[in-house]
């Protein structure tokens, strides 16, 4: 039992707990199974399913589709005969593929391809290997060309099958991370973490907390220069909010009356930070903003009640939080983890109340460590994504957590925690110390308290798509073989926001245009220089519902668009290839006009 | 129960007949776990048929024959979940009359109808998520490990939200 469930009772106080509720209800136990659902009565339509699971053949005798259910009755020896023929070509093709790539890596992060390859023989075989084990597959596998994949799971989407895993303790996470960072040492030896002498850890000043540019999915709101001037950020049907800088630089969110076009109250910008975003949730005005961790100072320009928070922050800072932290009690008592924070990328959320907009109130502020990725209000909940990547090393006892952990600032609560390890996803593949830090906070609910999630090794270019209730985070995952792309989904349940599926697939996304959700289904479009164009069509949680890959589409600058349920995918030579999705299951190429 | 893993291991290859034996092991359980998740039978049938069926063309992803209770029922949990997405309501209550109209859900040596009832009314109070894990672990037996599992949750909050609804539960019926 961990340290946090000592917080709330003993093993055997629970047990005592279920014994006494378990008398009660002995009453619920008694339920029929109806008749409906007695498997004589289900068993029909498995038949639908295997008529759709058959192992198809091409002209030359290769096995083309590898992902369909053996057929019912298929005997061990013929499956093993299959298999041998599809491990046979996924290897020729493997060897082939490597050599003509430079031979093979030995470099632990670089098992991406070989880990496809492996992944592609298992799945190829729908069958055990000779050893009776089942190999993981994790990947995608090799496909022929404009191969369809009827329904059947490429990838890892199965909820046994999760891709990563989630952090046991801090100590698994700095496992990893120390790993990344022996990597990186080997290829980079640059690199901004560094052993000082006497194995202590001190961050390279050279490189170390640079955040380098800002890789985001969205543009700030660019600050005119020069001249005053002003840019609409949001409106309702009696203010417009104006961003306004003027000649000196000094930039200001503006109220305005729109009735008489008049100035009713400013919000002061820090000149540090960077605006991304406004939104307007009913009564509420949220400004998001990327800058540093030690950026607290603006509420005091306001005359709100938590304008002296900065000073609560340290001191709650200073306090033990073990109060707070309701599990992996860590000591964050020292006076160097405050510190440590101090200057950090932090992406930050400030929710004003504009129900009087004369005189605006700050009601919430919360900030999360990381540059600013992207960020979106779906029914009065704000999602704010941010690429956090650590510099500390995890290999070196006296790192503090601080700086290898993401951390939040929340005002509700004054307090500042380091993630919970139990709110941290380790991605299967791991290349850099890099999280992807997500956050669900109810603008209009202040007492709501905001919950972050975060996924270590997703690269800072993570691309994220919205849905009403579900976040979709994909980050490319790559090695000097082939790259690949991990996705993540999050759902905003009642507790909270919870990771609810993971997979991977071959290629990457080149950009959000090449997202999109419609009807139920998340559509996603990842290119490969070696292997072209493949679209996965996903139902929520990750679950592959269908797929086509490898198309050809020619052209340097491939456009992708969405029209209800077909992706028109075109080249800049005008080539276009649609992919007509009505089945999901079995999406069809259409036409090909060149 | 212990499952056959050989079935297990046929079910994988695609053999209906041992997936469907499997099945019919745990069908009362998987009928159970939705029932009073979802509040009413006529969706726990959908959920579980969905299960059936989604559980037969994932089989073979199994990694670990032995999970293939967790596994399966982890599959029902997340057809819950979408269930209850697709509610106009946020919250789905139970439906008492459901449960007490209902003949084939009470058979005749159901002791005391007014204690189910009792009973079900503390679990209509109850949170969704808080509604499984209880009955996934009083009703169904399982630890607070494979209900992480099941749930896709962590097994501290797992723990945490057990202990804290069965506070809650047994004020409820004492009050009751």
């Amino acid at each position: 039992m961990s340290a946090h469930e000592d917080e709330f009772c003993d093993e055997q106080e629970l047990q005592q707990l279920i014994d006494q509720v378990s008398k009660s209800f002995q009453a619920l136990d008694d339920v029929t199974l109806p008749e409906s659902l007695k498997s004589k009565n289900l068993l029909p339509l498995l038949s639908e399913v295997e008529q759709d699971s058959v192992v198809e053949e091409d002209q030359t005798g290769n096995v083309v589709n590898f992902e369909a259910l053996p057929k019912k009755g298929m005997s061990r020896k013929r499956m093993r005969q299959m298999a041998s023929v599809a491990a046979a070509f996924v290897c020729i093709v493997g060897i082939w593929y490597t050599y003509s790539r430079g031979g093979v890596s030995t470099n632990s992060s670089s098992g991406m391809t070989a880990d496809f390859s492996s992944s592609s023989m298992a799945s190829a075989t729908g069958a055990e290997s000779e050893e009776g084990q089942r190999l993981d597959s994790d990947a995608v596998p090799e496909a022929a060309p404009n191969q369809v994949s009827n329904g059947a799971p490429l990838l890892s989407t199965s909820p046994a099958m999760m891709p990563e895993e989630q952090a046991s303790d801090y100590t698994a996470v700095r496992q990893a991370l120390g790993d990344t960072q022996t990597s990186q040492e080997k290829s980079f030896p640059d690199s901004g973490f560094y052993k000082a002498e006497g194995g202590s850890s001190k961050t390279n000043p050279q490189t170390a907390d640079t955040v380098g540019p800002m890789l985001t999915n969205q543009a700030p709101v660019e600050r005119p220069d020069s001249s005053p001037q002003q840019t609409v950020l949001c409106q309702d049907k009696n203010y417009r909010y104006h961003l306004y800088s003027d000649a000196q630089g000094s930039t200001e969110v503006q109220i305005v009356d729109a009735s008489n076009e008049q100035v009713v109250s400013t919000i002061p910008l820090e000149e540090e930070d960077t605006l991304y975003e406004a939104y307007l949730v009913e009564d509420c005005l949220v400004l998001v903003e990327s800058g540093d961790w030690n950026e607290l100072e603006m509420e005091s320009q306001l005359s709100d009640p938590i304008s002296a928070y900065t000073q609560t922050l340290f001191v709650q800072y200073n306090q033990d939080l073990s109060e707070t932290m309701q599990e992996d009690a860590v000591d964050f008592s020292d006076d160097n983890e405050s510190s440590v924070l101090e200057g950090q990328a932090a992406s930050t959320a400030v929710v004003y109340d504009v129900a009087n907009p004369s005189s605006p109130k700050v009601r919430r502020r919360f900030q999360q460590t990381g540059t600013y990725l992207d960020s979106q209000v779906c029914d009065g909940t704000l999602y704010l994504v941010s690429s956090d990547e650590k510099s500390g090393d995890a290999r070196a006892d006296d790192t503090q957590l601080a700086q290898l952990i993401p951390s939040t600032y929340d005002s509700v609560g004054h307090d500042v925690r380091p993630m919970r390890s139990e709110d941290i996803t380790l991605s299967s593949q791991i290349d850099t110390a890099t999280y992807a830090v997500v956050t669900a906070l109810e603008v209009s609910d202040d007492q709501a308290p905001a919950t972050t999630k975060a996924v270590l090794g997703m690269d800072d270019k993570s691309t994220v798509c919205f849905e009403t209730e579900e976040l979709y985070l994909m980050g490319m995952v790559t090695d000097s073989n082939g790259s690949g792309t991990q996705l993540y989904a999050f759902e905003c349940l009642e507790q909270g926001l919870e990771l609810t599926g993971s997979t991977q697939v071959m290629g990457t996304i080149p950009h959000s245009d090449f997202l999109n959700w419609y009807d139920g289904i998340l559509y996603v479009v990842t290119t490969s220089k070696d292997t072209g164009y493949s679209l996965y069509l996903f139902e929520k949680s990750l679950v592959l519902v269908g797929s086509i890959e490898n198309v050809s589409v020619t052209g340097d600058s491939v456009q992708a668009q969405f029209e209800e349920d077909t992706v028109t995918l075109t080249g800049d030579n005008g080539e276009t290839i649609s992919i007509l999705c009505s089945d999901p299951a079995n999406p069809v190429l259409q036409d090909i006009q060149n | 129960m212990v499952l056959d893993v050989e079935k297990v291991r046929s079910a994988k290859l695609g053999d209906s007949q041992s997936f469907a034996d499997l099945y019919d092991q745990i069908a009362t359980d998987l009928y159970k776990v939705a029932l009073y998740t979802l509040g009413n039978p006529h969706d726990a049938e959908d959920v579980v048929s969905e299960t059936f069926i989604e559980a037969y063309k994932g089989i073979r992803n199994l990694r670990d024959e032995g999970s293939f209770r967790p596994w399966i029922m982890r599959i029902l949990s997340i057809r819950c979940k979408r269930k209850i997405a697709s509610y106009i309501q946020e919250k789905p209550n139970i439906d008492l009359e459901d449960f007490i109209e209902t003949p084939s859900d009470v058979s005749p040596e159901t002791a005391d109808c007014s204690e189910r009832v009792t009973v079900l009314d503390a679990l209509n109070k109850l949170q969704r998520d808080e509604r499984t894990i209880v009955v996934l672990s009083v009703l169904q037996g399982y630890t607070t490990k494979e209900i992480s599992q099941i749930m896709d949750m962590p097994h501290g909050t797992v723990s945490s939200k057990l202990y804290r609804t069965l506070i809650k539960l047994r004020k409820t019926l004492e009050q009751e």
